[in-house]
């Protein structure tokens, strides 16, 4: 009888066979690829909102520091968004009749907030105390990129929980040789030169004083003892315990 | 090629396969499955979407019928492919007449086990996290856990059960493809037959690989049934924190295997009038072999009442409430039914009547699920701190969620038993040029 | 007084022109005025924050956007939570407490350390009222029967009536108030009274005679022995938290005689189970000098340092020889303190007067201001059908009750947390109330109603502040930030007597009623946090029983679950059988509060209603009651369902005076900086059920309803075991609080395929609800089982709490995930922040678990196991120190310290 499938055909089915497991491994590659690009994390996206504020003007220009507006940044939770009557202090003269800033004068009469579409806001399951960050250390860039510079506000940082864990992860490691460098009490040496080393942003002379004031507890007449104070508040595993963020 | 040369002995096996009517009584049987794999779809999908508080599971007893019904499907899975491996690698004269559907229905069992996994989650959509993959979270399975060992061991267990079971089929293929008459059969069965010739050199790769398969199977076998047991065993639940468990799952697993083939292998004989490849002694061997199998689980339990007996408190009081708490039947009708049927093979005559192997066959697979239940819900009874009341009960969900997977299971079955030879043609072609 | 004096000039409503009315009452109802208005929008903002914060499901991906507010909030951040001190009423008493408010919306309520019926701790009841206030059946427009109507229209009415009652000098006209203690409340009745001479007043209470004189008050720290005749001053009531901290403090020998177990004598040193006329005879001789030796020398013992204590339920006979006893042991003035009542009495008439009133059938008006006397009353006066009766009848109640039902008019009134007040502590201390939010239904309160009769601006805070004008500025924002009036005690007076009254006709059977624990006197029927908390010793939910000894039901050939009825003076009632070791013989014990017509969605006609067999005379026991068994089979769900295993050594008890050796603990595991730990005191320890509910009420516990706890289902992260111990006729009673052990070696990690149960640096047994995949083999590995998991979504299953009355704080578990006791990481991380924003290291003092901050006993201690002078370390070093099933080396961070044995 008659040959159903010629032999070429057979080489090739067996090369499609063969074909099948590398194709599956391509798809992985490239599904892993697609989850970690920043497209993704809506890296460098922007929102339309309301009104069209920019940063640019309002901090290389003017020269407001991130807390003037953004009050709990310092100390809360929540960096939280200026009321209209703060943006009011100074747009009630300057550039009063401007219809772009008409939203500020309608919150006020209706006694409803102006709603702003959030870049960084983080899932629900997720905590986040600004506070805690600014206290120790960390500038505002170091999450939120420069925005001293952005015309239109974008997203730095994918604010995935990788991209978090692998900064908690370094600063544990980091506290961790604190500690032990304490402990053999070798006294405090800055070290340098991490990727992800939360920087101070100079624009901010804030942070500035909380750095100062974190490293004075490391110098100190009595080392060891503000060493131990140190470790015991900075104990490095407890940034990457779950508990921290999540509750 | 020599197949062509007409030999009668397969013509039974291929006709069926080949057959263009298949019978009021099949169609019957594939409605009925159908029914029940709607009805799996329907117990799968209520508590995906409502939440599985529609089962009697609670706490303490946060398993029931879910966790039975993967232990017991796991272990028929197991007993039959650990069977079908057995023979494959002795030339036994069963080897031909069982060995091929034997390890069918392990791959039907498997499949029917590998549901609940996944489905007995309170969040069955997130069940891949179980997957180690780089997630963007930084997060990996928790390898210590006896879930994730088990997440392997299906996964592992589908694809060697699958391999041996296909590596077996593919001359037989070949031979339904000589022989269909139709294009189209022609077509999907020479593609299935991955372009067998029957050379001399691929018979010989074939019978490599076939016997390279099996062995992989077989120590895999003991390692799944005793990673399932982990799941109880590794736990501090009194009843369960037990070095003789797994042992006891295996066995128990061995006998549910042996018995669902033994059912099986009389129906496809009677219906499918196949008496001259699965002849007397065929079913005589199997029915010894459950005999056998029986005899051993019951000295598994003989053992756990002597260990219990020697053991510790703790252990003692929780066997106890197994044997009398308020699910005692669950332990004595599991005991009862998975040793005593089996007893009647002690004669040659019942060995060999149809209504009496397949009446044992049926008791000893409850029998077994039985005990798995008596396992479960019955062990988790006695805690450290207190003796709970009966808070579980198995609801209707529960109920028809089994149906269901059984639904699923004679299906495969019923499709495989009308597309493909349940009886290894190239083997009873050998044994049949060995006679002449 | 409001410009509507020249109202005293009409002689009828049809005078006025209804717009004129309007315009007069706009003017005088400020408060209803603006009510659905400003108020509303507020509300509305207010539950949009909710749904934007409390929302928050553990999978839950919806971005709600930043907002910016009109004008910045003045002083306190947004995210930070405010406190405002207040004081909530029991049996009209005061008990002061800081209410925690997130965003406007009240959301949890702590003791007040200033206030002496709190001292920082609180009951039950405290915790509950957040439910309360977000409870969706409150009353929430007036009705006129049951048609809803305008509350123009029932300002209209209100005018009318107090024009007829400017004409006819409040003749035929009666106000009746639940028993309250507010000053405010006072003032206003005397002001009423100068305005309207004919005017009449009643008080009522269910619980207690409001009108009682002296009132007396104990003091534990004075006194070596107490000798209780059926009082349960440990249970539930306006002084629990106080005595129970006192008499943990003294811990003197505490003796009880009772017919029905209670909270105090689980804890009592020696017990007596006695049928009241029993009670009643031992007093007599106890009185007399003679008695059971051992009490009598128990008493003789600790001359001027020993007291006898008699209990509300007790016949006034037994007062009175309780009484003598104590003049006789010099018991008045050390232990007991007699004081005028604190309670607003002079000039009040007690409620059968009322009744009389009604009868006589010349009644004009009735206004029955918070209280619920046509469920609450006694049967046998008929209230409901007598009060249908008055032409004109008013209630002003937070719900359409089974009272509103029988009045014309139903005002809704505002909750407590929404209005301005004031109350006295039961030692008379006075503690201001402030609301807490704005009111999220409209009503008026109290003072305000009685404020429009008495033809002033009904204005809550100018009322209060009226009445305290003897108070400077400063002095009434000082009172108003502490929640207390210094200086405001009751003063001391000569006790008197109690005048003996005429014999009681004892019988065979008899039935006693108690104050429900958690229910009370049915005020909290439509509280699901309440339904759902277990009954201290029977550990029943959803639902009472009938308390009947194992003797009396072996006699009646009925266990637990037959159903009984209970006949007396013609009414029957049917109840479940609970077979109650401990219960006096012949003493059936039936608790109030339950089988309400109409509480509500959650509580209507859940239980027995006691109150049918309950009689005017003896309120608090029917005598010569028949109980007859009768088909069928009563629901009863208790969440204690298991036999305890004995060599379990869940409960271990020491000799009192027994020298404290060091235990052999296994040494600590290696942690750096904080380690968490939990001490729990069984000594301490009374089982009121506080900690499991201010823990439901931090941690967002769902409730689940009677179906899912009847098969296991309860959320509560905190359970309370309770332990019987010895012969069921008078067992020893333990109760032992279990939240999670956070093992350090916990068992339930391990099993976890995707580490959805982790261990901190600091030790916690961390649970991560989003990364949970439901497998629940963590609940099979706990030996503790003190996991609960989530079956169904309960946050939205009925009865669900709702959104606005969650901690923003915690996240809302989501269906299908594992949960339990976290130590209130929330806090601890809450705390750690604030340090590190301050730049220190966190104090002892930042860290308080929600079960900790509520227990009355402080049975709880909670802090840093590597400080060593931490209060946990040192507890922990303590002989009595011992881990639950720590042979299972689990090694808890959550230990034990035995129950002391007084030697005897």
């Amino acid at each position: 009888m008659a040959q159903i499938f010629s032999a070429r055909t057979d080489r090739r089915l067996r090369r499609l066979l063969l074909a099948l497991p590398v194709l599956f491994i391509v798809l992985l590659a490239l599904g892993f690829y697609q989850f970690r690009s920043s497209a993704h994390w809506g890296v460098g996206g922007t929102a339309d909102q309301p009104i069209g504020f920019r940063h640019d003007i309002h901090v290389s220009e003017l020269g407001l520091d991130c807390g003037f507006c953004h009050t709990g940044a310092e100390h809360e939770a929540a960096a939280g968004m200026p009321s209209a009557s703060t943006c009011l202090v100074c747009h009630s003269q300057v550039w009063r009749g401007v219809e772009a800033l008409r939203p500020l004068f309608t919150s006020i009469e209706l006694d409803q907030p102006i709603e702003w579409k959030s870049l960084y806001r983080l899932p629900g399951h997720t905590r986040f105390h600004h506070g805690a960050h600014a206290a120790s250390g960390v500038a505002c860039a170091a999450c939120h990129g420069d925005v001293a510079t952005m015309v239109k506000t974008e997203k730095a940082e994918p604010m995935s929980m990788a991209w978090c864990l692998d900064c908690h992860r370094q600063v544990g490691e980091r506290r961790q040789r604190k500690r032990i460098e304490a402990l053999f009490s070798l006294g405090h040496t800055r070290e340098s030169g991490s990727r992800r080393r939360p920087q101070v942003n100079p624009a901010s002379p804030l942070f500035e004083a909380r750095q100062e004031q974190r490293d004075s507890r490391f110098r100190g007449s009595d080392g060891s003892k503000a060493l131990a104070a140190e470790d015991i508040a900075f104990a490095s595993p407890r940034l990457t315990d779950c508990s921290t963020c999540h509750y | 090629m020599i197949e062509h040369v007409h030999n009668p002995p397969i013509d039974h096996v291929i006709d069926p396969p080949l057959a263009e009517r298949f019978g009021r009584s099949w169609w019957a049987g594939i409605g009925l499955s159908l029914l029940g794999v709607l009805l799996l779809l329907y117990s799968l999908g209520g508590p995906a979407f409502t939440g599985i508080g529609v089962w009697g599971t609670t706490i303490p007893y946060v398993w029931g019928f879910d966790l039975a019904s993967y232990a017991w499907w796991i272990g028929i899975a197991n007993g039959a492919a650990l069977f079908a491996a057995i023979l494959v690698l002795i030339g036994n004269s069963l080897r031909t007449a069982i060995n091929r559907f034997a390890i069918g229905l392990a791959f039907g069992a498997a499949i029917c086990a590998a549901i609940f996994p996944v489905f007995h989650l309170g969040r069955p959509w997130l069940a891949y996290w179980m997957i180690p993959y780089p997630t963007a979270q930084g997060l990996w399975p928790q390898f210590r856990s006896p879930l994730t060992w088990d997440f392997w061991n299906i996964l592992i267990y589908v694809t060697v059960i699958a391999l041996l079971w296909y590596v077996g089929l593919i001359p037989d293929l070949a031979t339904l493809r000589d022989r269909a008459t139709k294009r189209r059969r022609q077509l999907l069965y020479g593609l299935f037959a991955l372009g067998w010739r029957g050379s001399a050199r691929q018979w010989a790769l074939h019978q490599r690989a076939h016997r390279i398969v099996a062995l992989t199977l077989i120590p895999l076998l003991f390692v799944a049934q005793t990673i399932v047991s982990f799941e109880t065993v590794g736990s501090l639940v009194p009843a369960w924190h037990e070095t003789r468990e797994p042992l006891h799952y295996v066995a128990s697993g061995f006998l549910s295997g042996l018995a669902m083939v033994l059912l099986i292998a009389l129906l496809l004989r009677t219906r499918l009038g196949l008496h001259h490849h699965i002849d007397e002694r065929d079913i005589d061997l199997l029915g010894r072999l459950l005999l056998a199998s029986a005899l051993i689980l019951a000295y598994l339990h003989a053992a756990g009442w002597f260990t219990a007996w020697l053991g510790e408190e703790g252990l003692r009081a929780a066997l106890w409430t197994r044997m009398t708490g308020s699910y005692w039947p669950f332990y004595w009708s599991g005991l009862v039914l998975a040793v005593l049927p089996p007893q009647l093979f002690w004669w040659r005559r019942l060995r060999g009547s149809t209504i009496a192997g397949v009446a044992a066959a049926l008791l000893v697979l409850a029998g077994i699920y039985l005990d798995h239940l008596s396992i479960i819900v019955a062990g988790l009874q006695r805690g450290h701190l207190a003796t709970s009341a009966a808070l579980y009960s198995p609801t209707l969900a529960e109920a028809s969620l089994l149906a269901g997977t059984i639904g699923l299971f004679a299906l495969m079955v019923l499709l495989s038993v009308r597309r493909l030879p349940i009886v290894s043609l190239y083997e009873t072609r050998a044994e049949g040029l060995g006679k002449s | 007084m409001g410009g509507d004096t020249p109202g005293t000039l009409w002689r009828g409503i049809e005078e006025l022109t209804a717009d004129r009315i309007e315009a007069l009452l706009e003017a005088e109802f400020p408060v209803l005025h603006q009510m659905g208005t400003m108020d509303r929008r507020d509300l509305i903002r207010l539950m949009g924050a909710s749904l934007a914060l409390a929302g928050l499901t553990a999978c839950e991906q919806r971005k709600p956007p930043l907002l910016s507010q009109p004008s910045s909030p003045e002083g306190q951040a947004a995210d930070k939570p405010l406190y405002f001190a207040t004081s909530l009423g029991l049996d009209g008493y005061g008990r002061g407490v800081l209410v925690k408010s997130h965003d406007g919306r009240p959301i949890k309520v702590e003791g007040n350390p200033l206030h002496p019926a709190s001292l920082g701790a609180t009951d039950v009841f405290m915790q509950a009222e957040i439910l309360s206030i977000y409870d969706p059946d409150r009353s929430r427009t007036p009705r006129l029967g049951s048609e809803p109507r305008p509350w123009s229209a029932l300002r209209r009415f209100l005018a009318a009536q107090r024009m007829e009652m400017t004409a006819d000098g409040g003749e035929g006209t009666h106000i009746l108030i639940g028993a309250t203690s507010s000053p405010t409340v006072a003032g206003l009745i005397e002001r009423l009274r100068a305005r309207y001479p004919a005017m009449r007043f009643h008080s009522y209470s269910p619980i207690s005679d409001p009108l009682a004189s002296p009132e007396l008050i104990y003091r534990f720290d004075h006194v070596d022995t107490v000798l209780s005749l059926g009082a349960d001053f440990l249970g539930a009531g306006p002084a629990q938290v106080r005595y129970a901290r006192d008499w943990k403090a003294a811990r003197p020998r505490l003796i009880v005689v009772e017919s029905s177990p209670t909270l105090t004598s689980a804890r009592a040193d020696e017990r007596l189970p006695l049928a009241p006329h029993e009670i009643e005879m031992l007093a007599a001789e106890l009185a007399a000098g003679q008695g059971p030796p051992s009490i009598v020398q128990a008493l003789a013992g600790t001359p001027g340092r020993a007291m006898v204590i008699a209990g509300r339920d007790q016949p006034p006979a037994v007062h009175a020889l309780a009484y003598r006893i104590n003049e006789r042991l010099g018991a008045f003035g050390n232990g007991i303190v007699a004081v005028a009542p604190v309670r607003i009495a002079e000039g009040i008439e007690p409620l059968d007067a009322l009744v009389a009133a009604m009868a006589a059938g010349r009644m004009r008006r009735l206004a029955i201001l918070d209280c619920n006397p046509a469920y609450d009353a006694p049967a046998d006066l008929a209230f409901d059908t007598l009060a249908a009766r008055v032409p004109a009848t008013l209630h002003l109640g937070i719900s359409h009750d089974e009272t509103a039902r029988v009045c014309r008019w139903h005002a809704p009134q505002r909750h407590v947390l929404e209005s301005w007040g004031d109350l006295r502590a039961y030692d008379g201390t006075v503690g201001l109330q402030q609301p807490a939010t704005v009111p999220l239904v409209p009503g008026l309160s109290t003072i305000e109603l009685l404020a429009f009769f008495a033809g002033e601006r009904p204005d809550g805070r100018a009322l209060v502040r009226r009445q305290w004008n003897g108070l400077s500025e400063a002095d009434w924002m000082r009172a108003l930030e502490a929640g207390v009036v210094s200086g405001t005690e009751a003063e001391a007076i000569d006790p008197v007597s109690p005048s003996p009254t005429r014999p009681i006709q004892y019988g065979a059977m008899t039935l006693t009623f108690q104050p429900d624990a958690r229910l009370w006197d049915g005020r909290f029927a439509n509280n699901a946090w309440l339904q759902e908390l277990p009954s201290p010793l029977t550990k029943l939910v959803w639902g009472n029983a009938a308390l009947i000894a194992p003797a009396t039901a072996a006699s009646l050939e009925v266990e637990t679950g037959d159903i009984v009825e209970i006949a007396h003076r013609g009414a029957t009632v049917k109840a479940p059988v609970w077979v109650m070791p401990g219960q006096a013989p012949g003493v059936v014990t039936l608790s109030l509060g339950y089988g309400r017509p109409s509480a509500g969605r959650v509580g209507s006609e859940i239980g027995t209603n006691a109150f049918r067999l309950r009689a005017a005379d003896t309120p608090w026991a029917a005598h010569d009651v028949q109980v007859r068994k009768v088909p069928g089979n009563g629901r009863l769900i208790s969440t204690q369902r298991h036999q305890p295993i004995a060599d379990s050594g869940a409960i271990r008890t020491v000799e009192a005076d027994a020298p404290e050796e060091q235990p052999s603990l296994y040494p600590e595991f290696p942690s750096l900086g904080h380690a968490w730990g939990m001490v729990i005191d069984l000594d301490a320890c009374i089982g009121c059920g506080a900690c499991t509910i201010a823990c439901q009420a931090e941690n967002n516990i769902p409730v689940v309803g009677p179906d899912e706890v009847e098969r296991g289902r309860e959320m509560h992260w905190i359970r309370v075991d309770r332990y019987h111990q010895g012969p069921a006729e008078a067992p020893e009673t333990h109760f032992q609080p279990v939240p999670c052990m956070h093992c350090e070696k916990a068992p339930c990690e391990v099993v976890c395929p995707v580490g959805a149960t982790v261990h901190s640096a600091e030790g916690l047994n961390q649970m991560v609800y989003n990364r949970c995949i439901g497998t629940r083999t963590c609940s099979n590995n706990c030996p503790y089982k003190v996991r609960r998991f989530n079956w169904f979504d309960y946050q939205s299953k009925a009865p669900a709490t709702p959104a606005p009355a969650n901690n923003p704080r915690v996240t809302v578990r989501d269906r299908g995930v594992m949960e339990k006791c976290t130590y209130c990481v929330q806090r601890i991380n809450a705390a750690r922040a604030d340090a590190a924003v301050e730049g220190r290291d966190i104090r002892e003092s930042d860290v308080h678990t929600a079960c900790q901050q509520v227990c009355p006993t402080d049975a709880i201690a909670f802090g840093d196991l590597n400080d060593p002078n931490s209060k946990v370390s040192r507890l922990r070093r303590s002989g009595r120190n011992y881990a639950l099933l720590g042979n299972l080396n689990t090694r808890p961070r959550t230990t034990y310290l035995a129950r002391r044995r007084r030697r005897t």
